[in-house]
């Protein structure tokens, strides 16, 4: 019997509400060979602030990868799954005339190639890499693009030596001065995926969300109809899917208990979980969810701003983040440095184990991704550009050889990588920002 | 009260040549330091890259930069020495490394650490040259910087290639000087025989004026080869020096043809060197130039001023044999040194109380 072909497009709805479908066999010509390309290709950069310790990120070697480095042995499950990058550089994020506040510019810089205008008031920027694709694959999916962070900060004013904070705080850009502020409220975040009570105060917000239903319950005519429709495997794939779904809002829920118990002195955003590690992980969890069902194809993640000064008490940290990484080589600060990455390093890691857990055609979510973790420095300390910390997460669905470490030579520019990702996606152009070619050997074994 | 004459900002060399180690070669590397490094006032060396040679030969030009930085800096405390410089460019599909560049690398101190230490061991210590050179570009003010051509004309073809090369060039450069082409013989220049195409970009393309330097040029003023073997006093081992010693020597003299296009790129000015009429070079498919004088050029042809001959052989020999000046440290630094030293003294003095 010929089975019928359900819609990438198809949605479960019910009662104003809408929930999209995950990527399933069903949506597959029946008979079809479901090769990873069946499914959509994402693209996604992960930020962290302030550089890293760059002797606990760069292996020795080159080539497959082996033991793996103190900030990255949280990547050790996923060795297989990722692609290090030697010496890339952010030339546009060097001083070149403008002085103090390598900041404001590499965080500015690192997604446009662009060296930005030193003003707080009067920004220029360009359209970042991950805009462009949004431009070109957005109008596939319900949202061209997704920018998220956990770091509650301010837009305007002055971040960095007369840098605006719209260069510290905001990593994609629409055009040269209109940057994409990141969403840090995992709640707006959720209802702007599946809910339409944005509009609402945090107050009116709570009080609905004490007495309403999961999301799942008004859509869950058309789920059982579905459920109906599909195969064992897809309905195994289903059932995951809005599991998720509803351990999101169960997070979401908790943490709203949690805040409301918070001194209101504490300027904590309504719905923001206290506990860093768990606002990482509802994040993901959301983006997950996003991704997986094709909402978005594209996402940028600004884990904190660049500059960040937050202290880190959970692992017994209450020093600046920004402060400790002008250390002078005092090696009691390196070593908070080097927690601090390393912290954020397995609340990434932990991320990429589900999207490698979730099934998608032959392989998996991870597979047909390319999510590139990084910072804007190199040596936070020293304020370096070149040399960027930089690693690819996924296989770009199939056009990705992971497991090893490719060193580039010397002032290869991040820009080359940017093009090169951006092909992939689909946008045929030869050029962008500084780039002088494309990055070789990431489809070479 | 009239503000006084602003003033002038040194000039920024990119320096793209070869490095196979023969005496022509050193000496050009030779005069480019001594003019960065002996009144750094007047000339700073942004980048240095090289077509056509090994490895080795960026590894040499990366140390012989180090040591002059260094000593350039004696008056630091060493943890400030720091080099911070730019990676050696270096193009792909290296030559053959030269015994003249390998000695020196190869040298050890008496405590068996490398006597030239550098950064280089593989390509990929090397930069890319186009972005390399345009990055350096980037780092100067518009109209401030000269360009230094002692090889084949490769890397600056495909900087003029790069997304907006040909405008950061046109905006940042006063003058190309040119090692490339023989206008005056009918023999075809082993600088444009390494890739004629280029050469042809660079003629065609290149967005400022250019003064070529042709062989006659060099050897209508040479110098004695213990200009390099021995006039070095002020360091014990020099790698120029060792590097002279460990290579060829064919010929008893040096051409100046490549140290001239590092000498007129920074003293355009100066009258060592006569320009001809403004011109058109044009480079022929088989490597040949031709030159058309037209009113509207940017292209003028180099030759040896004759009245100038000794003195401009003594100032080669002052720039190849050269101590660097030492660097004067900056107020800041001298107050955290002397806010460092007070912190120690108070930690010494309340450790033995």
């Amino acid at each position: 019997m010929m089975r019928k072909k359900l819609s990438r497009r198809a949605l479960l709805r019910g009662a104003g509400a809408a929930v999209a479908l995950p990527f399933l066999d069903a949506m597959t010509p029946a008979f079809a060979s479901t090769t990873p390309d069946a499914a959509p290709r994402r693209m996604g950069y992960v930020y962290v602030p302030n550089g890293i310790d760059m002797k606990s990120w760069n292996p020795t070697y080159s080539g497959a990868l082996d033991a793996l480095p103190r900030v990255l042995k949280p990547m050790e499950p996923h060795k297989q799954e990722m692609t290090l990058l030697a010496n890339l550089t952010s030339n546009a994020g060097r001083a070149w005339l403008d002085g103090a506040g390598d900041h404001g510019r590499c965080c500015g810089a690192y997604l446009t190639g662009v060296h930005v205008r030193k003003s707080a008031v009067d920004i220029q920027a360009g359209v970042s890499a991950d805009q462009i694709v949004a431009n070109q694959v957005g109008e596939h999916t319900r949202f061209p693009s997704l920018e998220l962070g956990l770091e509650d900060a301010r837009q305007a004013g002055n971040c960095d030596s007369g840098y605006s904070c719209a260069y510290t705080n905001n990593m994609a850009w629409r055009s040269e001065t209109s940057p994409m502020p990141p969403t840090l409220n995992p709640r707006d975040v959720f209802e702007r995926l599946f809910g339409k009570d944005a509009h609402l105060t945090p107050e009116q917000r709570a009080q609905r969300a004490r007495f309403r239903s999961s999301i799942l319950d008004f859509v869950s005519a058309d789920t059982r109809s579905l459920q109906r429709e599909l195969g064992p495997t897809d309905k195994r794939k289903l059932d995951e899917y809005l599991s998720s779904i509803r351990s999101i809002e169960q997070q979401l829920e908790k943490a709203e208990f949690e805040n409301a118990e918070i001194d209101p002195g504490l300027d904590k955003p309504y719905g923001v979980p206290a506990d860093f590690a768990e606002h990482f992980r509802l994040m993901t969890d959301m983006l997950t969810v996003a991704l997986q069902s094709d909402m978005t194809r594209v996402f940028t993640f600004l884990v904190t701003r660049e500059g960040s000064s937050r202290p880190y008490r959970e692992i017994g940290i209450p020093d600046g983040h920004h402060p400790l990484t002008h250390h002078r080589n005092q090696d009691d600060w390196i070593e908070k440095v080097i927690r601090i990455n390393t912290y954020h390093m397995e609340q990434f890691s932990a991320w990429i184990e589900k999207l490698k857990s979730i099934e998608e055609g032959d392989g998996s979510l991870l597979d047909n991704s390319m999510i590139v973790y990084g910072a804007g420095l190199s040596d936070g300390n020293m304020h370096l550009h070149h040399d960027l910390p930089t690693m690819i997460v996924g296989r770009g669905g199939g056009t990705i050889k992971p497991g090893r470490r490719i060193v580039h030579r010397r002032e290869t520019p991040l820009a080359n990588l940017h093009l090169s990702l951006m092909n992939r996606m689909g946008v045929e152009i030869d050029n962008f920002a500084d780039s002088t070619g494309r990055l070789g050997g990431l489809d070479l074994s | 009260m009239q503000a006084g004459p602003e003033k002038a900002k040194p000039i920024g060399l990119i320096v793209d040549g070869e490095m196979r180690g023969d005496a022509n070669d050193l000496a050009a590397l030779a005069t480019v330091f001594g003019l960065g490094y002996l009144d750094p006032a007047e000339a700073s060396i942004l980048t240095l890259s090289l077509t056509g040679s090994a490895v080795e030969g960026a590894a040499f030009v990366d140390a012989a930069a180090r040591f002059y930085s260094k000593e350039w800096l004696r008056d630091f405390p060493e943890r400030f020495q720091r080099y911070r410089g730019l990676p050696v460019g270096l193009s792909e599909g290296p030559g053959p490394a030269s015994p003249a560049v390998t000695g020196p690398l190869a040298a050890k101190d008496s405590e068996g650490e490398p006597l030239y230490p550098n950064e280089v061991h593989t390509l990929t210590d090397t930069a890319d040259p186009a972005a390399l050179i345009r990055n350096g570009l980037t780092t100067r003010e518009d109209q401030s910087v000269a360009v230094v051509l002692t090889g084949p004309a490769t890397n600056l073809a495909r900087v003029l290639g790069l997304n907006g090369g040909r405008e950061l060039i046109k905006s940042k450069v006063t003058l190309l000087a040119a090692a490339l082409g023989d206008l005056a013989s009918n023999t075809i220049d082993p600088h444009v025989a390494a890739d004629v195409e280029a050469a042809r970009k660079l003629f065609a393309e290149w967005p400022t004026p250019i003064v070529t330097i042709g062989r006659a040029a060099g050897e209508a003023l040479t110098l004695d080869r213990k200009t390099l073997a021995t006039d070095v006093k002020w360091a014990e081992r020099h790698p120029i020096v060792d590097a002279h010693r460990a290579g060829p020597s064919s010929s008893s003299t040096v051409s100046t043809r490549e140290a001239a296009a590092a000498l007129y790129a920074v003293r355009p000015k100066a009258g060592y060197y006569q320009e001809s009429e403004p011109g058109l070079v044009s480079v022929g498919a088989d490597g040949a130039l031709s030159f058309e004088p037209t009113a509207e050029g940017r292209h003028r042809r180099l030759g040896l001023a004759s009245s100038n001959s000794e003195a401009l052989r003594q100032l080669y020999a002052d720039l190849i044999s050269g101590q660097p000046s030492a660097r004067e440290m900056p107020e800041f630094l001298k107050k955290f040194i002397e806010r460092e030293k007070q912190k120690a003294l108070e930690e010494e003095k309340a450790s033995t109380q």
